[in-house]
């Protein structure tokens, strides 16, 4: 069953009189319940597609399905946890955290703040509850922002690049949170996942959709069992090849040097 | 021999140390024998300048650990000590342009059933017209700033008419309003609701676009929107500008009061003026100054409670 799907999405943005194109055709469907990773070098429009799929920014040609029915602006069915940590600066962790709880009504402010602790408390940050946003570290700050997206418990989450500013052995915690949260939910979440680590994309997804130049240019099923551990996964043939596989499209877009934005 | 040499540099700066530390409480001393000693003028009441001096001599021994606040009480003393001196220990040059602060202070003492009437009057007003300005600019500086159309037809609008003093107009206020308390409460809620309201647009209009998307993707209300996200962004700014604001707020009150009052501060000032009496004219200036710089410092800690997110 399909539960969300773009169709044929472009996205322009206008460069003076020139348009500047963002994201070009993009097509592709998730099943409900999948986690799909989007990977690809940086400006290929990663985050242009997860903004356009959390109804942030409106296509400017194409379709955004959720459902089977034709999407228009935030919903809340979907939860984001975006690039840049965007927690307010005036409202305690925990609070950052009930704010959003709040829009979906009918629990007191007790009951919301207790969810909001459990929350943090499950990201590691037991005795931050109350503390603001420039007290906590950069990675602290995006646990924040993850622990709140998944109190909200949307049907759909879309995290772009969640673990980027987290340190390894913390990524490594949030990871396999997300592992067992996913997995140990009988009504399994649909996830997008924006991400550079190809590693963490191969063990979290049951699909990797390699961007390249505002497309879509492959992609690859992570035929992994679940429930998945690390330590299973990590030592299977079949994790080294998917792992060869993205790590060859990327070296093939050095190669070919065309597209995206060129780092020097 | 060297470390005697040194162990008495270190004495000597040690000394200078404690010698600077007692500066202002020497100060104190010398005031108080200058206030009792012979005076060349006639002095009505030496009491209530004597009084003043030691409040601020307590005040600084309840403070005796901050620096601001031991050379802030030795610039008022150095101050004092001169005023003093210049009207009572040497000839006068003008008796009634300099009063001497024995005279000055005694006001307080023998006026202050009109006084705090004054002051009472003055803060009522100020605080009528302030809260109106804080009110109403938060408000629609929220909602203008907020809504593309009103913003684009109303912002100009505001940046036209918030340059204006508002003290050129206060005299026209004064004669065209049918009371003296209405034309105040206008000129004072003038003076802070066109700049408070074009620095509410301009925030709200810049707001961090990344905090916006962020909000909407938690599905909050439009009147969440306005409570939760926008007010609390443009909190600091509004803070900012208020001292600011206050100062100026006063400045057109008291203004409003020489013109069109029976009571307050900017009277009493001006009605004695009238009179040439300048021992009650010097009496209420520092009086004003008293009473702005305590609002300024109440709004500063009132800052500091509530920004509380830096
Ligand atoms: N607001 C905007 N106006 C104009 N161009 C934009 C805007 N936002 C993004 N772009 C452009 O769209 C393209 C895709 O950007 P996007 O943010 O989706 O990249 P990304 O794949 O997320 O990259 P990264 O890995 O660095 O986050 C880039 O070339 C970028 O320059
Ligand atoms: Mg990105």
């Amino acid at each position: 069953m399909i539960k969300l799907e773009l169709k044929d999405v472009s996205l322009d943005y206008a460069d003076g009189d020139a348009v500047f194109r963002a994201l070009d055709r993009v097509s592709f469907a998730v099943a409900r319940g999948e986690f799909v990773s989007l990977i690809g070098s940086s400006g290929c429009g990663k985050s242009t597609t997860l903004n356009i799929l959390a109804g942030l920014k409106p296509p400017s040609s194409g379709q955004l399905l959720i459902d089977g029915l034709k999407s228009v602006g935030t919903g809340k069915n979907r939860g984001v946890v975006f690039q840049h940590y965007s927690l307010f600066p005036w409202l305690t962790a925990r609070q950052n955290i009930t704010l959003g709880l709040r829009q979906l009504g009918g629990q007191s402010s007790r009951e919301l703040s207790a969810i909001a602790g459990r929350y943090l408390d499950r990201v590691g940050l037991t005795g931050f509850e109350d503390k603001y946003p420039y007290q906590l570290s950069g990675g602290m700050q995006q646990r924040v922002a993850i622990a709140r997206v998944l109190a909200l418990r949307p049907e759909i989450l879309l995290m772009d690049e969640p673990f980027g500013a987290v340190d390894a052995k913390n990524k490594i915690i949030l990871q396999d949170l997300l592992l067992e949260l996913l997995d140990g939910d009988e009504d399994r979440k649909t996830v997008i996942f924006v991400t550079h680590d190809v590693n963490e994309a191969i063990l979290l997804s049951d699909r990797v959709l390699f961007m390249r130049n505002k497309r879509i240019e492959e992609d690859i099923a992570i035929d992994l069992p679940r429930p998945r551990k690390r330590e299973d996964i990590y030592n299977t043939k079949a994790f080294g090849i998917y792992y060869k596989k993205i790590m060859v499209k990327f070296y093939q877009a050095v190669k070919e040097n065309i597209g995206d934005d060129v780092v020097l | 021999m060297k470390a005697l040499k040194n162990a008495a540099g270190a004495a000597h700066i040690k000394w200078k140390a404690l010698i600077f530390k007692a500066l202002p409480h020497l100060m104190f001393i010398a005031l108080l024998l200058l206030i009792s000693s012979p005076s060349l003028v006639e002095l009505k009441v030496r009491g209530a300048f004597a009084a003043v001096a030691v409040m601020i001599e307590l005040a600084l021994l309840c403070n005796w650990r901050s620096r601001s606040a031991h050379d802030l009480v030795m610039m008022v003393f150095a101050f004092l000590i001169v005023w003093e001196v210049v009207t009572t220990k040497i000839p006068n040059p003008n008796k009634m342009l300099f009063p001497p602060p024995e005279n000055v202070f005694a006001i307080y003492y023998t006026d202050w059933k009109k006084i705090i009437s004054g002051i009472f009057s003055s803060l009522f007003l100020l605080a009528y017209g302030a809260g109106l300005a804080f009110v109403s600019g938060i408000v629609l500086g929220l909602t203008v700033g907020w809504h593309e159309r009103l913003r684009q037809a109303l912002f100009p609008v505001a940046k036209v008419i918030s340059p204006i003093p508002p003290i050129i107009y206060t005299p026209y206020a004064v004669a065209l309003l049918p009371s003296f308390k209405i034309a105040s409460i206008f000129v004072i809620f003038s003076s802070i609701f066109w700049y408070l309201f074009l620095n509410m647009i301009i925030s709200v209009a810049t707001i961090d676009k990344k905090l916006l998307d962020s909000a909407r993707s938690l599905n909050i209300s439009p009147w969440g929107l306005m409570r939760h996200i926008l007010f609390p962004y443009c909190l600091p700014g509004i803070f900012k500008t208020l001292p600011i604001s206050m100062a100026n707020a006063f400045m057109v009150l008291t203004a409003a009061e020489m013109i069109g009052a029976t009571s307050g501060l900017g009277w009493f000032v001006k009605y004695y003026s009238d009179f040439s009496d300048f021992t009650r004219v010097v009496a209420g200036i520092v009086l004003i100054g008293l009473v702005v710089s305590v609002i300024g410092a109440l709004l500063a800690r009132l800052d500091k409670l509530v920004i509380r997110w830096r």
